[in-house]
């Protein structure tokens, strides 16, 4: 249950970071920001850094993990 | 749930619970039939299980659009996505396309949204996702460029998860849940899911033929159907947002898949595996460098080894919390 459990909390870390990003776009770029153009293009900026961090954080949490995979070959 | 929603679940439940065997039989006599790699002795199971889905799911539609006329330009576009869908899948079950083929192919599946809303501006608005906290937004530029990925990107993440018996049609209809009763809480109308009940109903007759030990394998017709379906109707109700959260573990599997391996690659033209199938049949991680990256790798190396049905468990567990944080989100959308 080990691994439903750490991946579920990724899971959770990931929704609440794209909530709080999706909030402080709004609040920071779309509100404050009055050049249509600039707000498009950092609002995209924000959002393909969330994915690219996300993506980044994730193949190394995954690379982690896998170096734990038992080595059956030994038994 | 409403009683017309209910009565249109059981309606498709009732099709995709007798037609799915009588598709197995028709695929077992003309030889269309997979080994089951995870079982002894690989068993050879019939294939395209889709068939059965899009059986199921049809009919539901069209007595929608005869009975709730102005629900016409919904269940048209919905019949139609699943169509492109399904025909996509059914090729590859015959005739394997490659990677990348079957992803541009998929990408097809967006026009009759995108025609929809073009003959139909009123009833199928677009770029207007509701999302937690903030409500309905309005994006111009970012929406249209990630248009084509709304409905490819359901169709061939839930495919690329579609490794285990029982575990496609398991998930997704857990997403489906989700999303059904999301809408309800969001637009607080007993009737706003009823786009989806044709899918949940397909999915609920279908699934005691897929669980495990699998008596019809899915097919690509059947998962890129089922992520297509979800991808338009979260489209048709705005609820895109709360989808991609439905989606979760499909999204992080196909994300951790397409990175490890660089690129779409169809996953017979892969050299290594990410699971080794152990001599007492139970799964292992793989350890090699050069083998993809899944979810279900993961799962295999934080508690593997495994059986085939211990890991399908998870992955619906996995299916089932995501659902759960659908569903907070759902109820995090300010008053519609």
């Amino acid at each position: 249950m080990r691994a439903l459990l750490l991946i579920s909390a990724l899971m959770v870390a990931i929704w609440a970071s794209l909530i709080a990003l999706v909030y402080l776009v709004e609040a920071l770029i779309m509100k404050l920001i009055a050049l249509s153009l600039l707000r498009s293009v950092l609002g995209m900026l924000a959002y393909t850094a969330w994915v690219a961090a996300w993506y980044f954080m994730l193949m190394r949490i995954a690379k982690r993990m896998l170096k734990r995979a038992p080595d059956l070959s030994a038994r | 749930m409403s009683t017309a929603e209910a009565s249109l679940a059981l309606f498709a439940a009732a099709i995709a619970y007798l037609a799915t065997p009588l598709i197995a039989r028709a695929m077992r006599a003309i030889g269309h039939v997979r080994p089951d790699v995870h079982k002894p002795g690989r068993p050879l199971v019939p294939y395209s299980g889709g068939v059965a889905l899009y059986i199921a799911i049809t009919p539901p539609l069209l007595l929608l659009a005869l009975l709730q006329p102005s629900l016409l330009p919904q269940t048209t576009t919905l019949a139609l996505v699943a169509t492109t869908a399904f025909l996509v899948g059914l090729v590859d079950d015959f005739k394997v396309l490659g990677g990348l083929t079957k992803t541009a192919l998929t990408l097809l599946t967006v026009l009759p949204v995108v025609a929809a809303h073009a003959v139909w501006p009123a009833q199928v608005q677009l770029g207007h996702p509701l999302v937690p906290v903030l409500g309905r937004l309005r994006l111009t530029i970012i929406y249209w460029l990630l248009l084509p990925l709304a409905v490819a990107g359901p169709a061939n993440v839930v495919n690329m998860l579609d490794v285990f018996n029982g575990v496609m049609p398991a998930s997704t209809l857990l997403a489906t849940l989700a999303l059904m009763v999301s809408t309800h809480v969001i637009y607080n109308d007993p009737q706003a899911g009823i786009l989806l009940a044709p899918l949940v109903g397909a999915l609920v007759g279908y699934l005691p033929y897929n669980k495990w030990p699998a008596r019809i394998l899915n097919g690509d017709s059947g998962s890129l159907l089922v992520g297509a379906y979800i991808g338009a109707a979260a489209l048709l109700t705005r609820t895109e947002f709360i989808a991609m959260i439905a989606l979760m573990p499909h999204i992080l599997n196909g994300a951790l898949v397409i990175g490890s391996v660089r690129g779409l690659k169809e996953h017979r033209a892969m050299e290594e595996r990410p699971v080794r199938i152990l001599p007492d049949y139970r799964l292992a991680a793989s350890r090699s460098l050069r083998a993809p990256i899944s979810l279900t790798r993961i799962i295999l190396a934080l508690d593997g080894p495994l059986s085939e049905r211990e890991v399908a468990m998870r992955l619906v567990g996995l299916g089932a919390v995501s659902s759960l944080m659908a569903l907070a989100s759902a109820l995090l959308v300010p008053g519609w």
